[in-house]
């Protein structure tokens, strides 16, 4: 079901969210099994719940560590960003040819949300089991739940690249 | 660590007491959960108050929380109250040596990790009421939904209260996450791996692998 109103109901949760600063772009994925999470819908994939857990159902790309919970690393977070062709950027503003994805960490440093850049400058988040939203600015998911996003990746916007292959 | 010999208490009122078998030493512990705190007490009149709110991550009471920081603090180490039992609370929390929150009247020893050397007396629970135990356990559902629905981080999801009190629960709750996992596909396998004690869905590449590798489990060992 589409309804991101309660979002605006948890004021203490999201103290940034207003009605006018974002809206509802899917249904939530509470009542499916086909889960995916803020870190696949990041990559772009919807296919899988993305995160560093040695546990059956959940995916993490081969090769990098499984961590222990609340105690994730940035590192990890960024390495696998990288298996999706993303590399480390200055900030999260707009840039011709690039897709961005910021990071949300808390104060400990642990990465808790992901959030990609559209081309229309908003950015867009799954949250969690529930509904994808479009919203203005990084700083509207911003606060006690997701902590702060600060740390930004880009990759060639894979759009552009398809456009730019040459014909075979 | 030196072995610490204890003895757990808890009163007429359902809160923990931890009473510490040294010499010239006794330490306590208890909690309300349903308003937010946790007391240790170095004796029964003087002790450092833990504020839940106050924290910026979440965490669970544990008696046996009490007897590793005392433990250290017997030891020799010097602990200053407050900001070091968030400190040493957080840690040993987040290193999940300790995945079960202790809540009375039920105990749950499983995870107690031999490299600590606690000693612990054998304690018996009292004899399940299933009728109260599901109501209690669809209205920790309802919370754990409420409090982490929106967020990916599996550390979120895992280790909140409502999600720990179920685990908490043991086997009791077995016929009652399988069902629930029957028509609803919540993250419950993280709660199924530790009660059961392996994860029967290992190498499932996707959340619906992983639940219909559980609910056969569960249905082939009865719990549905």
């Amino acid at each position: 079901m589409r309804d991101c109103s309660w979002l605006l109901k948890s004021p203490e949760r999201f103290a940034n969210v207003r009605p006018n600063n974002f809206e509802c772009s899917s249904d939530s994925t509470r009542d499916s099994d086909e889960k995916y999470n803020c870190i696949a819908w990041a990559v772009g994939k919807k296919d899988n719940f993305w995160w560093p857990r040695e546990l059956g159902g959940f995916h993490w790309p081969k090769g990098l560590p499984r961590e222990p919970l609340n105690k994730e690393t940035v590192e990890n977070f960024i390495k696998a960003f990288e298996t999706e062709d993303f590399e480390l950027c200055d900030d999260g503003e707009f840039e011709n040819g690039f897709e961005k994805v910021a990071i949300y960490v808390n104060n400990f440093n642990v990465p808790k949300h992901a959030a990609r850049l559209l081309p229309n400058g908003a950015w867009t988040s799954k949250l969690g089991d529930d509904e994808d939203i479009q919203h203005e600015t990084l700083g509207v998911l911003e606060g006690r739940e997701y902590g702060a996003a600060k740390i930004f990746l880009r990759r060639p916007n894979p759009l552009c690249q398809k456009i730019n292959q040459p014909a075979t | 660590m030196t072995a610490l010999a204890t003895r757990l208490l808890w009163d007429d009122n359902l809160k923990i007491s931890n009473e510490f078998e040294k010499q010239d030493f006794s330490a306590y512990q208890s909690y309300d959960y349903s308003k937010g705190f946790e007391r240790f007490y170095k004796n029964e009149a003087a002790g450092a108050y833990v504020d839940k709110n106050s924290m910026t991550v979440d965490w669970k009471a544990s008696a046996l929380i009490a007897s590793i920081f005392f433990s250290q603090k017997i030891n020799g180490v010097v602990v200053t109250p407050s900001e070091d039992i968030y400190f040493h609370l957080r840690d040993l929390f987040e290193s999940e040596i300790l995945n079960y929150p202790q809540l009375p009247p039920r105990f749950i020893f499983s995870q107690i990790d031999s490299r600590l050397n606690i000693v612990i007396d054998e304690l018996k629970t009292e004899p399940v009421d299933k009728v109260k135990l599901e109501a209690e356990f669809h209205s920790l559902v309802e919370q754990w939904e409420d409090e982490t629905s929106f967020h990916s981080s599996l550390g979120e999801i895992f280790t909140n209260d409502a999600y720990q009190r179920i685990m908490a629960m043991g086997r009791d709750a077995l016929p009652f996450i399988f069902q629930d996992l029957r028509y609803n596909p919540r993250h419950w396998f993280y709660a199924l791996e530790k009660i059961v004690g392996c994860d029967v869905a290992i190498g499932a590449k996707n959340y619906r692998e992983a639940r219909a590798a559980w609910l056969k489990w569960g249905f082939n060992n009865e719990y549905f």
